[in-house]
């Protein structure tokens, strides 16, 4: 069956591709740091982060309409903070400085999408396993990035799993009322959690039929360039350039 | 010949109280090839998972030895290094993000060095006729390449007995096929179970015949399979 993967575009070369995933998790994670902390009222700059990233989007190769879709998923989020603001009062007050009800919209609107624009390059340019490489060797805890690797391996297995559940129950479906329909999906949830654990239980027999003992050990096959030191050097600069010049 | 499994009186309960084994006796020889075989529910997997350590029976009933060696927490490394495991469901076997890290799996909780594992993962890709599939993901291989892939996981900890549960289930017939011929070519001392009669007839030299936990029968495989009163009787035919 079919399925989106978020790292679909990672068997692309370039430069961006090419480069060591800690490079572009320090270049990537530093440039959210900086645009979280900018003043809203401070325009300039955010143009100027907005050029940074899409210079890094077309250094990627990456297309643009499929970055720009993948970074619309912000927008409910923002659409969430959006429904309050008619509730505030007129102004208000972040430290010395004064904002109106549309400052503060954009506010959240630019810095979530810069944000999620950012991220989206990440996992657009790296193939998931090595990115999670890149986690680990920064010293993210292995145990929350095997969490994190079996969930990307069996996310889909599950969604699957849906699918035929979905699939049986409509061919045995022929209308009913609302409390029968919304107990028999119940049942499918708790059927589904059920297989997910009974899977996890063969999954670690394997695991320890193959020697497991509770550690995680893996193979170092990153190399951390002169090229990948440049790029982190030059991004940074440019960002730190923006964000104290404006 | 040597013994490289001894098998006295095995009995095994399931948490929930259900019978799955009883009385279990069997020795296998040095690259012996044993078949199991019998219907649904007979404790053929469960048998199985004995012969690597992941079931241990707690209340001392029954024995069981490997390489003459006890199962226990002090021999379960060496065990489970030395007998090989392929289960029923690729699914389960590949849980890394990619093939490579998959294989390399095993090969590096015995703790060896990078190029050694490099090495190893290559020439057990290269058993099972895959080679160049390294960095692509379980996900997207078909069932047949995946089966091949567990297989590849096994050999890399180059073990001694390979125990396969229902090798050539859900395999079309090509590939079911290729896949008897490779696991024919193994020199392996080989467990094989399951409901594929043809396949354990070829490949197997001895059977033995499991039905409600217990072992029925136990003798060379033409002359169980001739016995037809005994095939259908323990719903084999």
């Amino acid at each position: 069956m079919e399925h989106s993967f978020i790292d679909k575009y990672s068997d692309l070369n370039s430069i961006i591709h090419r480069l060591d995933p800690r490079a572009k998790i320090i270049s990537l994670f530093s440039y959210v740091i900086i645009v979280v902390l900018t003043l809203p009222h401070e325009f300039f700059k955010f143009i100027g982060y907005a050029v940074l990233i899409f210079l890094v989007v077309f250094m990627s190769r990456v297309p643009v309409v499929y970055i720009l879709k993948r970074s619309m998923v912000v927008f409910p989020f923002v659409f969430l903070v959006v429904i309050f603001v008619p509730f505030y009062k007129a102004d208000v007050f972040q430290g010395m400085y004064k904002y109106s009800k549309f400052i503060i919209v954009w506010n959240v609107l630019i810095k979530s999408w810069l944000a999620v624009l950012a991220m989206t390059i990440l996992t657009a340019t790296t193939k998931f396993s090595i990115l999670l490489k890149g986690f680990e060797k920064l010293k993210i805890p292995k145990i929350l990035i095997m969490c994190l690797s079996f969930m990307y391996r069996y996310i889909f297995v599950l969604v699957d799993e849906v699918q035929r559940f979905e699939r049986a129950r409509s061919s045995r479906y022929f209308g009913g009322k609302l409390k029968r329909q919304i107990k028999v999906i119940a049942n499918i949830i708790g059927l589904l959690f059920i297989r997910t654990y009974e899977r996890a239980e063969r999954v670690y027999q394997n695991m320890i039929s193959r020697g497991f003992d509770g550690k995680t050990r893996t193979i170092n096959n990153l190399n951390f360039s002169v090229f990948d030191v440049f790029f982190c050097f030059v991004f940074l600069s440019i960002l730190l350039l923006i964000k104290i010049q404006g | 010949m040597k013994k490289v499994i001894e098998i006295k009186n095995l009995s095994f309960t399931y948490p929930d109280g259900k019978l799955a084994l009883k009385d279990i006796n069997l020795d296998v020889f040095e690259k012996e090839s044993v078949g199991i075989i019998g219907p649904n529910g007979a404790g053929k997997t469960t048998l199985l998972l004995h012969l690597n350590g992941i079931f241990r029976s707690k209340n001392g009933r029954g024995k069981l030895k490997i390489f003459e060696k006890d199962i226990n927490e002090e021999n379960l490394a060496y065990i489970r290094s030395k007998v090989g495991l392929l289960f029923q469901e690729p699914e389960d076997q590949l849980f890394m993000p990619t093939v490579f890290d998959d294989i390399s799996f095993g090969p590096l909780n015995l703790g060896l060095s990078k190029d050694v594992i490099i090495q190893k993962v290559k020439n057990a890709l290269n058993d099972v006729k895959m080679e160049g599939f390294e960095e692509r993901s379980p996900h997207h291989l078909s069932y047949g390449e995946k089966k091949r892939i567990a297989l590849a996981c096994i050999l890399a900890l180059e073990p001694e007995i390979l125990v396969l549960d229902e090798p050539t289930g859900n395999l079309d017939p090509a590939t079911r096929r290729e896949f008897i011929a490779l696991l024919k070519d193994f020199k392996h001392t080989k467990i094989i179970a399951g409901h594929d009669l043809e396949m354990i007839k070829e490949i197997s030299t001895k059977v033995i015949v499991l039905n409600q936990g217990r072992k029925i029968i136990e003798g060379p495989t033409p002359e169980i399979f001739s016995n037809q009163k005994l095939l259908l009787e323990n719903r084999l035919i």
